[in-house]
């Protein structure tokens, strides 16, 4: 099942049960588990040691955004949130990070626990805020959201304002800087599609896609909605919030508008979605695609004719394959005979359902 | 601009000026429960079509307006038709996610097209004012919000006292029964959509008389529109006047209180406080069905 | 002369027919499989069943609020036949078609003016007959002529009712489905619903009417069609079936839906 596409499946396919079935899934599930450490260790070798370094520094870029879009994913793809306001968070961490290393002289990779918090903070702020609006309502407000803090970026203080921070370098070379932060982002990509894979294994999966398919619904059965959409939004924010800190060491200088670059946000939503977000599996396909494409082809053309694609990239997703890449494996792969009914013979009337707040006459 | 009837009469011409602003996005929402992202990026397109008309043809703003209705309703339909009427039976979200695309993409054919350069239009009446009872304002902020006022005059009439009106009003309230009634509500859904579209392109020429423009500031405009929302509701003109009253007021007395960069961030500070007040009342859908 | 006190003969006597109508609201779990039935013209039709047996979907299938993915639903109108199936629902109205839903849908607000505006909406190129119309439903009615200006939505249960019934009719149609009139609503208003029903017979109109109180539809009813899990199961004349299918419905009363029947209905 995909955030973008409604099918009639749900749950996922190894969760498949059944008598006999048990000892071949879980054969099936460690070996699936030992490839996937052995992918990781060997990319963790490639990166650190005999990968090029050109190519390695493309590989980090990439590793941030897997990270980023599957944070992403738990409240914007499994409960339906678009949440636009990734950047907001990465930049906080960033901040965070940059403050705190410079006021106490810290290497800034130990200021991560703080960015996190930061992170957490804001999420939790924005969370009580803006959860209880509805989906369009939430993805407008998280838009917006992140423009305001922007602004307010530029103007506080303690931020520096347009000047910026500085952040004290690592004190290594170059070189082994790219692999450091290789192997950092490497290991919260593995993180963040971990907890995804993990989520989809627990009873909170079903509730966050049951908000996503009718939240009135899940709220009459019970369903903590707030508790659940803002503990979602926290776990992304955290992921966010690190990967800003990794960021803000990395490039050692931030200021307001490259920092709370609203491209960012997006790059993440677009990632996630191409990939298809409803998934683990989604934001680290989507990732991967969209963040080479970029790197390729965008290397001497940026900014504008990014943004171009990625619009032109998500109108094309939406409408031919809003499942996305893995929505598109899913139907190919799908086992079922194909149903020996036609289309009805009109869609059936969709409803609009109203959220209308007061219907006064104008 | 010193005197406090000033301030306020400033405000209720930015008020008037932002309630048509955001009223393309309150008719989709209320009427059709789409939120359109791509709102703001249509109200600047306005903005950069009067630019274009003044510069090429001297048209002016005023014309351009009218002008403005027809070009805008197309592309609203082929909008609707296109993308959003396609989407619907997806998903909610991926209507959302159709529009923000949508959003990104006009925003950088917008930038190619003209640059991120700021703009703005100098016509005859553009730095004079006008004196009324004593209380000097600017004229152009005058003029703008006149030509608002009467927009929102016609449509509120239009919904109020033909058929189509009517019919628009049933669509918001109880689709189904309108069908069963004979109401079209596809092709209806469709001609809302490209009327909100034409409506925020207008406000755009309004607003490219009076402030001065460039495309990034579109997201600026879609988050004024989205406080109007918040603030007067989905109910109709009389919520979007309230909206737009307020935020107008709002930027009127900041402008005299703050600094200029400050006043952004107290803008967004209410956007907040709405989100918060406002938040429980846009909460569930079954609630708010009448 | 008024539309609505058309003598029966001046109107187009309409039959409406579902053959063999297999319809579904999520796939692969038909709600109704393979159904047929016959409202014969200027008879009050009744559709009866347990809960869940796709009375309430047969009508919405006639009402064209849902396609059929098999089947046909056709009206009769003196010797000409119209296939229906696959036709939008707003198309309905043009074929003097009414459908009256269970529950609210008047328009909460909009006056009760405005609602009855709308209920000439196929009406609307002829603003004389329209007004004709309209006039005719207050006089019909006439305690919606104090309320005209009053939302629709701050009326008592009973009232927008009426002005459901009142709103359907200004369009004058032959043909009116009614979901469940008596559900959800005081005796009082039951038996007012069941009144205008008979008179909407008697000038002529033929009426398909689902109900749950096989009583009252059973006083009123001239033909009636039982169904259990989306398929055929009895019909007939009222007259011969109706101690069967008092016996039938305590037993739909004791069962309960079975499984199948769950969704829709």
């Amino acid at each position: 099942m995909t955030a973008l596409g409604r099918t009639d499946e749900t749950g996922t396919a190894s969760q498949a049960a059944g008598p006999g079935r048990g000892p071949a899934l879980f054969r099936r599930r460690l070996v699936g588990m030992l490839a996937a450490a052995a992918a990781v260790a060997l990319a963790a070798a490639w990166g650190s040691s005999f990968g090029q370094v050109a190519a390695v520094s493309i590989a980090v870029i990439v590793l941030m955004y897997v990270a980023l879009a599957g944070g992403w994913n738990i409240l914007g793809g499994y409960a339906g949130y678009m949440n636009f306001g990734t950047v907001l968070f990465f930049g906080v961490g960033a901040y965070a990070t940059a403050i705190t290393s410079s006021a106490w002289h810290l290497n800034p990779l130990l200021t991560a626990p703080v960015a996190a918090v930061a992170a957490a903070a804001a999420a939790l702020l924005i969370g009580v805020a803006s959860l209880r609006l509805r989906g369009g309502y939430f993805a407008i407000a998280t838009f917006i959201l992140t423009l305001a803090v922007q602004s307010l970026a530029l103007v506080l203080g303690i931020t520096h304002g347009a000047q910026g921070l500085f952040i004290t370098g690592l004190g290594i070379s170059p070189i082994r800087a790219t692999r450091v932060f290789f192997d950092l982002f490497l290991a919260l990509a593995v993180v963040a599609i971990l907890i995804c894979w993990v989520i989809e294994r627990t009873r909170w999966y079903s509730a966050l896609i049951a908000i996503r398919e009718d939240e009135d619904a899940a709220e009459v059965l019970g369903v903590p909605t707030t508790r659940y959409k803002l503990t979602a939004l926290l776990i992304g924010a955290v992921i966010a919030g690190i990967a800003g800190c990794f960021y803000a060491a990395q490039i050692y200088y931030i200021e307001p508008v490259g920092t709370f670059d609203f491209n960012i946000s997006l790059a993440t939503v677009v990632a996630a979605v191409i990939g298809g977000a409803g998934r683990w599996y989604g934001p680290l396909i989507g990732a991967i695609i969209t963040e080479l494409l970029a790197q390729e082809l965008f290397v001497h053309v940026q900014g504008v004719y990014s943004q171009l694609s990625y619009g032109i990239l998500l109108i094309a997703v939406v409408l031919a394959a809003p499942g996305g890449v893995a929505g598109l494996a899913q139907r190919a792969l799908r086992r079922h005979p194909a149903p020996e009914r036609p289309e009805p013979l009109q869609p059936t009337a969709q409803p609009l359902t109203i959220p209308a707040t007061d219907k006064e006459i104008p | 601009m010193t005197t406090v009837t000033e301030v306020i009469a400033t405000g209720v011409l930015l008020g008037l000026i932002y309630t048509l602003a955001a009223l393309g996005l309150q008719v989709s929402l209320g009427v059709l429960r789409v939120l359109n992202l791509a709102h703001g990026i249509i109200v600047i397109a306005g903005a950069f079509f009067a630019f274009d008309l003044l510069h090429a043809w001297h048209i002016t703003p005023l014309l351009a307006v009218i002008l403005a209705l027809p070009v805008f309703f197309l592309f609203g339909l082929v909008l609707d038709r296109g993308l959003v009427q396609r989407v619907r039976r997806v998903s909610e979200q991926a209507v959302l996610l159709g529009l923000f695309g949508a959003m990104i993409l006009l925003q950088s054919l917008a930038i190619l097209t003209w640059t991120t350069d700021s703009r703005s239009i100098t016509v005859s009446y553009t730095n004079s004012s006008v004196t009324l009872a004593g209380v000097t304002l600017p004229a152009d902020y005058l003029v703008a919000a006149a030509a608002a006022l009467v927009i929102l005059g016609i449509i509120a009439a239009a919904l109020r006292f033909t058929m189509a009106g009517r019919a628009v009003q049933a669509l918001a309230q109880n689709p189904e029964a309108a069908r069963v009634l004979g109401v079209n509500v596809d092709r209806w859904a469709s001609i809302v959509f490209g009327l909100s579209v034409a409506v925020a392109g207008m406000s755009g020429v309004l607003l490219a008389d009076v402030f001065p423009f460039s495309v990034q500031e579109q997201s600026q405009w879609l988050a004024y529109a989205f406080i109007v929302v918040l603030v007067g509701g989905t109910g109709g003109i009389r919520g979007a006047l309230v909206g737009g009253l307020v935020l107008g007021l709002a930027q009127s007395v900041f402008n005299q209180v703050l600094p200029l960069q400050y006043v952004d961030v107290v803008v967004y500070g209410l956007l907040a406080a709405a989100l918060i007040v406002r938040g429980g009342g846009l909460a569930s859908r079954r609630e708010r069905a009448l | 002369m008024t539309a609505a006190a058309a003598p029966a003969q001046a109107r187009a006597s309409t039959g409406i027919r579902l053959a063999d109508v297999t319809a579904e609201y999520v796939p692969r779990q038909p709600t109704l499989s393979g159904l047929s039935l016959w409202a014969a013209p200027g008879r009050i039709t009744v559709i009866l069943g347990p809960n869940g047996s796709g009375k309430s979907t047969s009508l919405k299938v006639m009402a064209g609020l849902l396609q059929p993915w098999r089947g046909k639903v056709e009206i009769v109108r003196g010797a000409e036949t119209h296939d229906l199936t696959g036709a939008p629902c707003h198309d309905r109205a043009r074929h003097k078609i009414a459908y009256l839903p269970q529950g609210h849908s008047v328009f909460p607000a909009m006056s009760v003016h405005d609602n009855l505006v709308l209920g000439a909406w196929p009406l609307k190129r002829d603003r004389r007959a329209a007004a004709a119309a309209i006039a005719a439903a207050y006089e019909r009615y006439p305690m919606l002529r104090d309320k005209r200006r009053v939302p629709a939505g701050s009326l008592s249960g009973g009232q927008q009712r009426i002005l459901e019934v009142a709103r359907l009719l200004v369009a004058d149609p032959d043909l009116v489905l009614v979901d469940e009139p008596s559900t959800g609503v005081a005796p009082a208003v039951a038996s007012m619903m069941y009144v205008e029903l008979a008179r909407m017979r008697s000038e002529g109109r033929t009426v398909v009417l689902v109900d749950q109180d096989v009583r009252s539809a059973l006083d009123i009813g001239d033909a009636v069609y039982t169904l259990r899990s989306g398929r055929n199961d009895r019909h007939g004349e009222v007259s011969e079936f109706a101690g069967d299918v008092t016996a039938l419905a305590r037993e739909w009363l004791s069962a309960g839906p079975t499984a199948s029947e769950e969704k829709g209905g």
